[in-house]
């Protein structure tokens, strides 16, 4: 009971954007607790957080600040973890080359973490060749491009030709994300799934076989 | 004012130029403009979008691609320390600003059409300044430094608004796309009261641009009072502008990637004639595209979408006419 | 000439400046500008805009009113099936015993019953956008059409087992249709299309025809003849054994399905009634642009070598048509050298 207790106490803290105090509070209970009851707690937090975001209850800042929350509880929950890493899905994302935006990547990032995806964070600024070789070398599933601006979306459509090229196509869902783009593109450029936001994203990963 | 598709940089292909060079030097940059503003005479022309500038003379570092937008490398401002440290620049002399004063003046001098200057919105500026996701995260953790910052922005916007009007622009676009992440109060306080103010002070009208899905914010756009919003692809423009008054434009907003840019002849076809369609009872709707073309757009795309344009305007035009005799 | 100009030209048993062209297509143009059949069933504008868009996009000649022949049954308490994939379709008939039942039954009040209103919406908004450039052409069901939906198959076994009651119904769906046709036309419609699939000659007989298709038809255009609009008849199956019979309706043109021969409807006829017709629908939806072309030019020579003919499909479309295959129909009627 004192358990539960505390773990809805954790959901609180980090939906509250709590960082320092959700991981003091992940340190005290993690001595007791299987850490997957946290990382489970984490989930639940980050889907709920997402269908406030969809009703417009919160927006980024609300956003921005429990994930910085929900890292720091992984960050103490991680080194307890025993997963089988091969077993879990990895992804690899990215803002395209000559973007330096992240904010979105970012939370795309802590949701997917959030949902026990392996996620492989190439960072701003990333070549066309360097999502490929990531995805390849990091056997990903998922390939992951964001981006902002519209002078950048065509690094979106050279990483699909170069999977294309490599005749590696078939082995990753490419998704593509960012203010300037759409399904229309998404479709024109061979992209799987354009996803607006990073829980549509999430549940299009979950939805895979 | 019918048509006004947010186009600079497709001009570089007319030009064979590189975005650079357009960036860098107004006489480049003038040159592209111009051959594509003939070619496609839009009601209103703006220049090449850049939110670089400001930052830039406020001592930022870029990033300047030979054909990519320019990027701020640092955020200098990491508290309210650190503002004190700035100084407002002058835009006879500081970064670029000058020579974006003078592609204003040959626009001026030798455009017939309106002629459009754009500014970096407050809060976007206070983003490049303190690096984005940490100011948005200020807006609850540190609202004050938050609203310090966006005052600084808005002093800064201000001086070169002043100096845009000098140089003989016609209209202001405020381009304020961080705030499209904030909450409707958020946005009351961090951006639409100092766009208000900019509005307020500034003698030629204004309109402001929110790249991407700005609906949750069109109440509190329209509680800035200016000549009208230019809005993204993402957002449903027939119900948003039920809510728009009518004595403000509304410009959008035709996907500027997906159709614009790259889409097919039908596709430009459809969904012009569809955007121009649903909004045909909107007296003050301008066609417009929801965000900045690339400098790839095919030109064959834009002198269809100009002309579907012009075609419905004149046509409604002919009928009204014809009722009114 | 205006697209309106020439298909009024061929309506009038004239020779335009070239040949006509209209398609029977209702979720075919919804599907091309990316609607879905929800869309159309719940939107005015976003068909008005589909229909708008194809004709200038295609380069056919009239618009049309998304029901096609259903909006009146539905309107008089028949189910609509309407399912994305599939066209409308009744699914029941109101009208199970006579005895019971037709007393019951009413007449329509156009501005008023089922979606009728906002089919009148679409007609007025389309001939806001078309007039004087595209054909208004909306759809009206013939009085035996009407009487079917409400009947279901049983209205074939009236024919000679029911005789009197299903004259009874005539009777009504006849004022009904009066009430309908009339209304479309203060809506705006240019030209009316009578549709009576049911009159076939691939279900009912000659005489049949005669006596109750034939004749409520007729009675129906002299009502609507008044109020100026042009008609023409759209009647589905091989009618090639009564083709005489519908030169007495006063109709201005008389739209035939692929099983028809048009030479022999020409000669039937003669040149003042306006043939339309008739590219196979399934070869509309299967075959190549080229074969199309080829279809829609022997079409041409056989009936409208001197005008008085409007190249179209023999009944609605596929909603899967490949636009390509109405392009080959649109440049091939604009090719031909009268």
């Amino acid at each position: 009971m004192i358990i539960i207790k505390e773990l809805e106490e954790l959901a609180i803290l980090v939906k509250d954007g709590e960082e320092e105090e959700s991981a003091e509070l992940a340190e005290r209970i993690i001595v007791t607790l299987e850490p997957q009851k946290i990382i489970q707690t984490l989930t639940a937090t980050m889907r709920e957080l997402g269908i406030l975001f969809e009703k417009r209850e919160i927006f980024v800042p609300e956003l921005l600040l429990a994930s910085d929350a929900l890292l720091a509880v992984m960050k103490v929950v991680e080194p307890h973890l025993q997963q089988n890493r091969d077993q879990v899905r990895t992804v690899v994302l990215g803002t395209v080359a000559g973007d330096l935006h992240e904010i979105g990547k970012n939370i795309v990032s802590v949701v997917l973490k959030a949902e026990g995806f392996n996620v492989i964070d190439l960072g701003t600024n990333v070549v066309a060749h360097e999502f490929v070789s990531a995805a390849v070398k990091n056997r990903a599933s998922i390939v992951g491009l964001s981006t902002l601006m519209t002078t950048t979306m065509h690094v979106q459509r050279e990483v699909i030709e170069r999977l294309v090229a490599e005749k590696i196509r078939e082995r990753f869902k490419v998704i593509v994300g960012g203010a300037p783009v759409s399904q229309k593109w998404a479709d024109q450029i061979g992209a799987d799934v354009y996803c607006e936001d990073a829980f549509k994203g999430a549940a299009y990963i979950n939805s895979l076989p | 004012m019918r048509l006004a598709p947010l186009m600079g940089l497709p001009g570089i292909t007319l030009s064979q130029t590189t975005l650079r060079q357009n960036l860098e030097d107004p006489g480049t940059q003038w040159r592209s403009l111009s051959m594509l503003i003939e070619r496609l005479e839009p009601d209103a022309a703006f220049p090449m979008m850049d939110l670089s500038v400001e930052a830039e003379a406020l001592g930022c570092d870029l990033i300047k691609p030979e054909n990519g937008s320019f990027c701020i490398a640092d955020h200098p401002i990491g508290c309210s320390e650190d503002i004190s440290k700035l100084r407002l620049p002058n835009p006879l002399r500081d970064g670029r600003l000058p020579k974006k004063l003078r592609v204003i003046r040959e626009m001026s001098r030798h455009l017939d059409c309106i002629n459009v200057a754009y500014v970096t919105g407050p809060f976007t500026l206070a983003g490049l300044l303190a690096g984005a996701t940490s100011l948005i995260k200020s807006v609850l953790k540190n609202p004050e430094f938050v609203q310090r910052l966006v005052d600084f922005s808005e002093a800064v916007i201000r001086i070169y608004i002043n100096a845009l009007v000098d140089s003989g622009a016609d209209m202001i676009c405020i381009l304020e796309p961080t705030a499209v992440t904030l909450s409707p109060h958020q946005f009351s306080t961090h951006s639409a009261r100092p766009m208000q103010n900019l509005s307020e002070s500034c003698p030629i009208p204004v309109i402001i641009h929110i790249c991407g899905d700005s609906t949750a914010l069109i109440d509190e756009m329209i509680g800035v009072n200016c000549l009208g919003y230019s809005l993204d692809s993402k957002v449903d423009l027939p119900v948003l502008a039920r809510r728009i008054p009518r004595d403000r434009l509304i410009l959008g907003n035709l996907d500027p990637v997906a159709i614009v840019a790259y889409g097919e002849t039908e596709q430009i076809r459809l969904e012009t004639r569809q955007l121009l369609h649903n909004m045909a009872d909107k007296e003050n709707f301008v066609l417009s595209t929801g965000c900045d073309l690339p400098m790839d757009t095919q030109m064959g795309n834009l002198e269809l979408m100009c002309s579907l344009a012009r075609s419905h305007f004149g046509e409604r035009m002919a009928r009204q006419l014809d009722r009114s005799v | 000439m205006t697209s309106y100009q020439r298909f009024m030209s061929a309506l009038s048993g004239q020779k335009p400046d070239q040949v006509p062209v209209m398609v029977f297509n209702r979720d075919w143009a919804m599907k091309q500008v990316g609607f879905t059949v929800n869309d159309m069933m719940n939107g005015v504008e976003r068909f008005v805009f589909a229909q708008y868009h194809c004709a200038i996009e295609f380069g056919y000649d009239a618009v049309q009113d998304p029901h096609g022949i259903s909006a009146e049954s539905e309107a008089l308490g028949c189910t609509l099936r309407i399912e994305e994939g599939f066209p409308l379709t009744v699914i029941d008939h109101p009208i199970r015993d006579y005895e019971k039942d037709l007393s019951g039954l009413k007449v329509l009040d156009p501005y008023r019953d089922g979606r009728l209103p906002s089919i009148l919406e679409m007609v007025r908004r389309l001939k806001e956008l078309c007039a004087g450039s595209f054909v208004v052409n909306p759809y009206i069901q013939a009085p035996f059409r009407n009487a079917a939906m409400l009947r279901g198959n049983d209205v074939y076994k009236d024919l000679s087992r029911n005789r009197d009651h299903l004259v009874q119904l005539l009777e009504k769906t006849l004022i009904s249709q009066i009430a309908y046709g009339n209304a479309l036309v203060n809506a705006g419609a240019d030209v009316l299309v009578i549709s009576d699939p049911t009159s076939s000659g691939d279900v009912v007989s000659r005489a049949y025809w005669l006596e109750l298709g034939h004749e409520y038809v007729k009675k129906l255009v002299k009502y609507l003849r008044p109020t100026g609009v042009k008609i023409y008849l759209h009647i589905c199956g091989d009618n090639n054994d009564r083709l005489e019979t519908f030169a007495d309706l006063d109709l201005d043109g008389i739209s035939f399905g692929e099983k028809v021969d048009l030479e022999a409807a020409r000669n039937t006829l003669g040149d003042r009634t306006c043939i339309i017709g008739n590219v196979g629908t399934a070869n509309l939806l299967n075959s190549s642009p080229e074969a199309i072309a080829d279809e829609s030019r022997m079409c041409i020579e056989k009936a409208g070598k001197n005008g008085s003919f409007i190249l179209c499909s023999g009944c609605s479309i596929s909603k899967d048509c490949p636009p390509e295959n109405i392009r080959a129909m649109v440049s091939t009627a604009s090719e031909y050298k009268y």
